[in-house]
């Protein structure tokens, strides 16, 4: 207050009706909303990868369609770095009001965390508010060289060692992928050697030119080379087919769920999150999720919609980082 | 007399169908919102681009929202004008305050720097604008009558080639390594052995990260930048501030050259080196990963073999200014041809726009060509209007950028010092990369003391995990028969190309040693020795 006595009179007179002002919005804008105060002021939603990327654009999707249903502004911040743990760090870190979520993905919540234990954070970190969608895989090959997946799957076994195959990098999806794949057909996990690139597409390229022989990439990536015939779709990673494939197999009708890998993103935030927080974005995810516009935002980035409340999506982060330590531990990744 | 005259029959129809594609692509492209977004684009690109520390990624990802809610054509032009704008924007503030404003402006700090110090800087704030603009201009004319056949190019460019290509390349430190060759080489391992921090680009594991995950995520690269040049520049600008009397100016004692517009044979003697960096960069833009930064090196390299006055590059070389911004300005059209027909993003800058075609619904691959031609087309129209734009543009900020010049360094440095701190944060929205930021100035001025030279460090941590990535996938996917790197014809012509440049380097340096040792006695005024006072 000496700081207002100090100031010259028109200025008290403005500094003051500011300060009604402010009060009076607040207080209208407060009992708008039926869940208490959360949120009062724009939500920093940290995405831990660069801008343009998958994660980048959920993330922007839900950034410009969720601010009418939770009553604020949300703020798309990239945080890069190494694998995603960069920006995931700096969540779990950050004060845990609600105002600093996460766009949390596999790559930065579970596989990291699975394959790298020397990282320093948990799977179990952080708290998680509601998965949004889901992002299928497809097994290609190279136009020509195999029919379908039998015939695939016969090389596979008796070429022991000899086949090769693209990854977006090691401990990515496109890695275990296919390793769930040699778990289910019971063939050692050096029937084929990987080959590490940066990206999912640079697998593709990479199968294109012939350096490898098969890719299990998400599927926006290799969509356009399935539908011109430069590659050839084998099976999907889904529960159903895929609308833009149907004619493309899935692993469970191939009478191999188990290798039912499949992408995901959502929400999180730091630890122990007030409940009115957890209880609003529960609600306002779930809503999200129903919406028109949303729902054709999403599946136009080539994702699955597939909604799951925070209780759900946490036990389902669980079941996924052990699964994948697990995968980590037969192949010594995590040593 | 069938087959002699098939082939042009051929070419023509060929040729027609690009002017009929280009005539259409025009017909989508005019309209006042396009228009608009190509000369906003430029001007923003240009405006982050010369601001030191402010890096081209963040002006991309600035737009990018507003470019995902435009129509696609206009989005994408958006994105492409940003990106042209940027990548010519970086070279004003290397030009003017040594610090390259985008790391592919690296190579013209060199030069640049020393015209400006000359009391030159309108001269080589002009040659840097018009050679952008004609690198960017062959490039984008050879990517518009190459396109179907680039995406094959792409096609031919596997690890093996990848990492031959990546060796040839970096012979450029032996013509970026000023006066001693041996110090240029022992800059190169370090940074070599500094870009091995982090995750390790193939298997993913943490190197030299010290359990910290700031290590394992790298040293940033535009921090590093930025305090490599712009802090030890910052210092010696104290220093000379210091040791005059009164307000002093970046140019000599204040003095400015009264005519610095480019002469007709100024301009005639760089032409050459100006298309020359464009189908460099057209060459190294197809191939996804390389980026801006190696096209404008190895353009500036070529440029310096076949120039007359080769003794003035690094030294205040007008051709050296033309051959590395035209080469960096090529690359950005051609980026287009991996993206759109294979969908492989090369840098940031693609990769923000492969998102924004998802967005658009836009599927990119081997069937865009085919179901959007138009579109394609009338991005092409987009990045040749983006031409005009940038010379229209430069012409502005060129007269701001002389005008600063006569501002009393006391007033700029400060203000570059604030947006290299901004910079260095904004890049990754991150603290600690400030922290690398000012260490890497601290490397930079102990760099300068020693006489060790900053770009070939530069070089090396920028083509290090390349060829790395390049080494190590080839064997990986050979399963560690060596001979995969020497199977390919693309591969041996790079190792061949590789071997004359190193004998070449060898012979001009030996050549250089026996001059300087009949002539012993000449006094050597070079600007490099007004530097390091």
């Amino acid at each position: 207050m000496t700081f207002v006595a100090n100031l010259s009179r028109p200025l008290k007179g403005l500094a003051v009706g500011l300060a009604v002002l402010s009060t009076l919005t607040m207080a209208a804008a407060g009992p708008a909303r039926a869940d208490g105060d959360y949120p009062s002021q724009p939500i920093r939603l940290v995405v831990p990868f660069g801008p343009g990327g998958s994660t980048d654009l959920a993330a922007r999707v839900l950034a410009k369609e969720l601010p009418p249903i939770i009553g604020a502004d949300i703020a798309v911040i990239n945080v890069p770095g190494a694998g995603g743990a960069v920006g995931t760090k700096q969540v779990i870190d950050s004060a845990a009001d609600g105002y600093t979520l996460l766009m949390a993905a596999i790559g930065s919540n579970v596989l990291r965390p699975a394959l790298n234990p020397d990282l320093p954070y948990h799977y179990d970190d952080v708290t998680y508010l509601g998965r949004t969608q889901i992002n299928p895989n497809v097994l290609i090959v190279r136009n020509g060289t195999y029919a379908d997946f039998a015939e695939f799957q016969q090389a596979l076994e008796t070429r022991q060692g000899k086949l090769r195959y693209g990854t977006a990098g090691v401990g990515q999806v496109t890695h275990l992928g296919p390793i769930l794949l040699y778990q289910a057909l019971d063939i050692p996990t050096e029937a084929a050697t990987p080959v590490h690139y940066d990206s999912d597409p640079a697998a593709m390229l990479a199968l294109m030119q012939g350096e490898v022989d098969f890719v299990q990439a998400n599927l926006p990536s290799v969509a356009s080379a399935i539908q011109g015939d430069q590659v050839k779709a084998l099976a999907v990673t889904t529960p159903e087919r895929i609308d833009a494939l149907p004619d493309v197999p899935t692993y469970t009708e191939l009478g191999l769920p188990d290798v039912s890998i499949v992408g995901w993103r959502g929400v999180a935030g730091p630890k122990d999150l007030p409940q009115d927080v957890v209880d609003s974005w529960n609600r306002a995810l779930a809503e999200l999720t129903r919406s028109d516009a949303w729902l054709e935002a999403t599946r136009q980035l080539g994702d699955d919609p597939a909604y799951l409340n925070g209780a759900d999506f946490t036990e389902f982060a669980k079941q996924d980082f052990e699964r994948y330590r697990a995968i980590g531990d037969s192949l010594g990744l995590t040593h | 007399m069938e087959t002699i005259l098939h082939l042009p029959v051929a070419v023509a129809s060929y040729l027609l169908d690009i002017a009929h594609g280009l005539w259409a692509g025009a017909h989508l492209f005019m309209s006042w919102n396009n228009l608009l977004a190509v000369f906003g684009g430029v001007t923003i690109g240009c405006f982050f681009g010369a601001l030191p520390g402010l890096s081209i990624t963040l002006a991309v990802a600035l737009v990018m929202p507003f470019s995902y809610g435009m129509e696609p054509l206009t989005g994408l032009t958006l994105l492409s004008a940003v990106y042209v704008g940027a990548i010519y924007g970086g070279s004003i503030s290397a030009i003017l305050f040594n610090t390259p404003g985008t790391p592919a402006a690296a190579c013209t700090t060199v030069d640049g720097y020393a015209l400006t110090q000359k009391g030159m800087a309108g001269k080589a704030l002009q040659m840097a604008n018009v050679s952008s603009m004609v690198g960017d201009l062959t490039s984008t004319c050879l990517v518009i009558l190459l396109f179907p056949l680039l995406a094959k190019v792409t096609i031919y460019f596997k690890s093996p080639e990848y990492f031959a290509l990546i060796c040839f390349a970096i012979t450029i430190v032996g013509s970026v390594a000023g006066r001693s060759i041996v110090l240029g080489i022992i800059a190169g391992i370090m940074g070599f052995l500094l870009s091995t921090i982090g995750m390790d680009p193939v298997e993913g594991s943490g190197r030299f990260d010290f359990g910290s995950i700031e290590l394992l995520s790298g040293v940033g690269f535009v921090p590093l930048l930025i305090g490599l040049f712009a802090i030890p520049e910052f210092v010696r600008q104290y220093r000379r501030s210091r040791m005059a009397t009164g307000p002093i100016t970046l140019a000599d004692g204040g003095a400015t050259v009264a005519n610095d517009r480019l002469t007709k044979r100024e301009f005639f003697e760089s032409l050459p080196h100006m298309l020359r960096g464009g189908v460099i960069g057209l060459a190294l833009g197809v191939i996804p990963g390389l980026g801006a930064t190696p096209a404008a090196f190895v353009s500036y390299e070529q440029a310096k073999r076949r120039s007359k006055k080769a003794h003035l590059f690094g030294k205040g070389s007008l051709e050296g200014i033309a051959a590395s911004e035209s080469g960096n300005n090529g690359v950005n059209g051609a980026t287009l041809a991996p993206l759109l027909t294979l969908g492989i993003p090369g840098d940031v800058v693609t990769a923000i726009m492969l998102g924004a075609l998802l967005v658009f619904n836009l599927q990119p691959g081997p069937m865009f060509f085919a179901l959007h031609a138009d579109l394609v087309y009338g991005l092409f129209v987009a990045l040749l209007v983006c031409d005009i734009a940038l010379r229209l543009v430069g012409l502005v900020f060129i007269r701001i950028g002389r005008y600063v010049t006569r501002v009393p360094t006391g007033y700029v440095f400060p203000m570059i010092f604030v947006l290299c701190v901004l910079g260095a944060y904004a890049s990754n929205n991150h603290l600690f990369d400030i922290a690398t930021m000012l260490i890497f100035g601290v490397v930079g001025v102990i760099f300068a003391r020693v006489g060790l030279p900053v770009v070939p460090f530069v070089i090396a941590f920028i083509l290090g995990p390349m060829l790395e990535k390049g080494l190590r996938r080839s064997l990986a996917a050979s399963g560690g028969d060596i001979s995969v790197l020497f199977s390919s014809p693309i591969s041996l012509i790079f190792y061949a190309l590789t071997l004359i440049a190193i004998v070449s380097i060898v012979r001009s340096r030996w050549q250089a040693v026996r001059r300087d040792r009949s002539s012993e006695s000449t006094p050597s005024s070079t600007v490099k020795d007004a530097l390091d006072e």
